[in-house]
């Protein structure tokens, strides 16, 4: 085994250094709210810094339970994240494979249309009367549809087809008499795990942070995420200061900034749940989209 | 003949049925609200004060929930959607909305006001001084109906400033009257451990500029300075009727040399530059602090801290008199009930105006603003409109009461809310935007520990010391625009000055950079803006 020399056990004592540092910078924020969500409110509030839970009590999580449009929206964001994704791979591996093609027609039009549509947009007003005129105002169908359809992730797919699948394999597979949806079903998917685990996640976690589409086109609080309840309170103070019959109120208001950790905990729980069965594949797959074009 | 008489009382007949069927199919209304984060409560379209009106008036009501404090987003998609017949959204509903798309809304006349809306408008002529001249927008016509309380016991000013009383107790202490004695106290605050905890911990004074009712501008009232919540107004009305300068003033340095003084010595809290209101709260909860200015303490303090501290009204510095900014007597909103031209063309403005006449009645007002009557609340005497508000009977001290609570809570659609946490008007009802409502609840005054009480006899003493104000009026939208325009990073400026001075002290030559760019800022524009407004030549 070769020798490291002086400089490259320096300069690896560098980087260790620096990704220890990086570690810690993305660690503490996580590590924190976990921390502040179980600490009594007063250190939490007072700002003072916090590596080890203080007054150690659970009146946030208890506070949380208690909502019952938390759980409402958690329901309802397991159900547009995993129909969302659905439809997105749904919709974007079969594009990204056809386009992947060079015997396609049209597909360098197709492409540039495609294209196109990542330059701008109609803005909120026109997007809302669309939706209006479609009939998707308040329905859950509006947050499923929005974000199924990526032409990013169409091109990453695309790129990872084209340099993943030999046209050679296409070509034995046709003499064999493969047919094109054979051909994608059975060799295609099989051959691009990494590629579906990654555009999964990314999908799945742009539909569970969202947010925006439901506060604009979403008024039924039935059908509303978890996410628009999270920046309700984040936004909000919980107690109405101008109402002099809240005894409650500063007790509210104590506790509003715990609650508020509470509920990011709890809202972010599934998706670090979801990352250790997906590593292997993110990591084979993160670098796909470096190979664009 | 017989055949033409037969066919004739068909027709009729079948006419009539036809009319009847129309008669008894109700009249849809879709209605905007903003909803609380925090409400656990059912959907408005279930609320036993929704259900009641639909039986009464044979609407059928459609409410379309906005979340409180992100309904902008949501408001500018369904004003473009054209979605809506009313928006009953009181104070989130802002002025200007309707002054950039007056097309948009329906204009009431006062006839139709006082044929649809006879208790509002019985109610507005009787309660609400100028109420017309306080409705009519610039281009002459009135958008919206009133809501909300037209005058209520409690919030003539936004922050009042309370003392510890039981620091003053402890430490054998008069309460201060000159500016001397009130410097003394802050000392003998830092110096004497008055919280009697053996540490060092006081804050003589704290404040905080992230709170409308705790910022540091409260305290130039003692040089008779009305200022607010960022330095509003900015200016000051004189008696005889005229807008001057405040933040230019010798007063105004004076203001802040003394606090420097006060920061230095250790007797200001400098942390409240920057504090957020939940270290603000820790501070005031840990009982820490002696002075501060807030809307009341029961909004910082869980326990029973909070009854040490009373207001205090300013001290005048020497030379000075002291100097509170009131708000507006007039405490209802004009866009309580805003009926947009959808429905003005599909013929439901009658029935809409009616429905909110009907929700004016005080007692049907009342059950929208606060919840169940005989619940919630209950009337001490209807024909003066007095009534109080109920506490929720302890289960264990008062088993009865407590019985009969949960009977009412369920008769009114409530059962779910029993035995959770909620805060009353917040959740059964409507407060901050509900219809029009002339009386404030009664108290029981003798119960100084009730923290309504409490904030109705600071105000009471505060508004000695009330300053003159501005009318509240309408502005053409391109008047206050180009306001806007004119004066954009004015106040930026001026709470920079504000915290730089606090922290580094004043010299000659920072007060007249400040001067200088007070009017490189259009300082004098938003006085004679003013001037003109006080005097009515604005616009």
């Amino acid at each position: 085994m070769k020798r490291m020399s002086a400089g490259d056990r320096a300069v690896n004592f560098v980087f260790y250094l620096f990704l220890i540092i990086l570690c810690i910078l993305c660690a503490y924020p996580v590590w924190y709210t976990l921390v502040a969500s179980i600490s009594g409110p007063t250190y939490v509030n007072s700002g003072a810094f916090i590596l080890i839970p203080r007054d150690i009590q659970f009146a946030a999580y208890k506070y949380a339970f208690n909502q019952p449009q938390l759980w409402r929206g958690y329901g309802n964001t397991i159900m547009y994240t995993v129909c969302g994704t659905m439809l997105a791979l749904f919709i974007c591996l079969p594009a990204g494979y056809s386009l992947s093609r060079k015997d396609l027609p049209f597909r360098g039009l197709i492409m540039a249309l495609f294209v196109f549509t990542m330059y701008f947009s109609g803005g909120l007003i026109p997007m809302y009367i669309v939706c209006k005129t479609l009939g998707l105002l308040n329905t859950r169908w509006i947050l499923i549809l929005f974000g199924s359809f990526s032409v990013y992730n169409i091109i990453l797919i695309r790129t990872n087809f084209q340099s993943g699948l030999p046209e050679e394999m296409r070509e034995a597979a046709a003499i064999d008499g493969c047919s094109n949806s054979r051909f994608f079903f059975q060799f295609a998917l099989p051959l691009s795990k990494a590629i579906i685990a990654v555009i999964s996640l990314y999908v799945a976690v742009g539909y569970w942070n969202n947010y925006y589409n439901a506060l604009v086109y979403v008024t039924d609080r039935d059908k509303q995420p978890l996410q628009l309840y999270l920046k309700q309170l984040l936004t909000v103070s919980i107690g109405n200061e101008a109402n002099g019959e809240a005894d409650e109120t500063a007790l509210i208001n104590q506790l509003s900034q715990i609650v508020r950790y509470a509920v990011i905990v709890l809202s972010t729980i599934p998706i670090m749940c979801m990352y250790p069965f997906l590593q292997k594949y993110f990591v084979q797959g993160v670098m796909i989209g470096s190979l664009k074009g | 003949m017989k055949k033409l008489m037969s066919l004739l009382l068909a027709v009729i007949m079948v006419l009539s049925m036809g009319s009847i069927a129309m008669a008894d199919e109700p009249v849809e209304l879709t209605i905007a609200v903003i909803r609380r984060a925090t409400d656990i409560s059912n959907s408005y379209n279930e609320r036993a004060w929704a259900k009641d009106a639909e039986a009464a008036m044979n609407v059928k009501l459609n409410f379309i929930e906005l979340p409180e404090g992100s309904h902008q987003e949501p408001l500018a998609g369904l004003l473009s959607g054209e979605q809506v017949d009313v928006y009953f959204m009181g104070m989130h509903f802002s002025d200007s909305i309707i002054t950039e798309n007056p097309g948009m809304f329906h204009a009431y006349t006062l006839d139709e006001i006082k044929t649809y809306c006879p208790t509002y408008y019985e109610l507005a002529e009787k309660y609400v001084d100028n109420w017309q001249e306080y409705t009519t927008w610039p281009d002459g016509k009135i958008y919206g109906l009133m809501g909300h309380n037209a005058k209520q016991a409690t919030g003539l000013l936004q922050g009042i400033q309370y003392l510890n009383y039981q620091w003053l107790e402890n430490l054998d202490l008069e309460v201060p009257t000159t500016m001397d004695e009130f410097y003394n106290m802050l000392v003998a605050f830092r110096d004497n451990d008055p919280n009697m905890n053996g540490e060092k911990d006081e804050i003589p004074i704290d404040f905080c500029n992230a709170n409308y009712a705790g910022d540091i501008m409260y305290f130039a009232s003692s040089w008779g300075l009305a200022l607010g919540d960022n330095g509003e107004p900015l200016y000051t009305v004189t008696d005889d009727g005229h807008a001057v300068g405040a933040v230019n003033t010798q007063a105004y340095r004076e203001f802040l040399e003394f606090f420097h003084k006060l920061a230095q010595e250790g007797l200001l809290n400098i942390e409240g530059l920057t504090q957020t209101k939940e270290q603000w709260d820790a501070n005031l909860s840990a009982g820490k602090v002696g002075v501060f200015w807030t809307w009341g303490p029961y909004n910082n303090i869980p326990t029973d801290l909070k009854l040490e501290y009373n207001y205090f009204i300013p001290v005048p510095a020497d030379g000075y008199k002291t100097s509170i900014y009131p708000n507006n007597p007039i405490r209802a909103n004009r866009d309580g009930w805003v009926i947009t031209k959808r429905a003005e063309e599909a013929g439901k403005v009658e029935i809409a105006m009616r429905l909110y006449d009907y929700w004016c009645e005080p007692t049907h007002s009342l059950n929208v603003q606060l919840g169940p009557e005989g619940v919630i609340w209950e009337w001490l005497d209807k024909d003066n409109l007095s009534y109080h508000t109920l506490k929720i009977p302890n289960s264990e001290t008062d088993p009865e009461g407590y019985a009969a609570y949960c009977e009412g809570m369920k008769a009114a659609g409530y059962e779910h809310l029993i035995g959770k946490e909620y805060s009353g008007a917040n959740t059964l009802g409507y407060q901050n935007s509900a219809p029009l409502f002339v009386k404030a609840a009664e108290y029981d005054m003798s119960d100084t520990t009730h923290n309504t009480v409490r904030r109705i006899l600071s105000e009471r003493a505060f508004s000695t010391v009330f300053a003159n104000r501005a009318p509240s009026v309408l502005i053409p939208a391109e008047i206050s625009e180009e306001l806007t325009f004119m004066t954009d990073g004015l106040s930026d400026f001026i709470n920079g000055f504000c915290a730089e001075s606090l922290l580094n002290g004043v010299t000659d030559e920072s007060w007249e950079a400040y001067l200088t760019g007070l009017e490189a800022h259009n300082y004098g524009y938003l006085i004679d803006y003013y001037d003109k407004l006080i005097q009515g030549t604005l616009f």
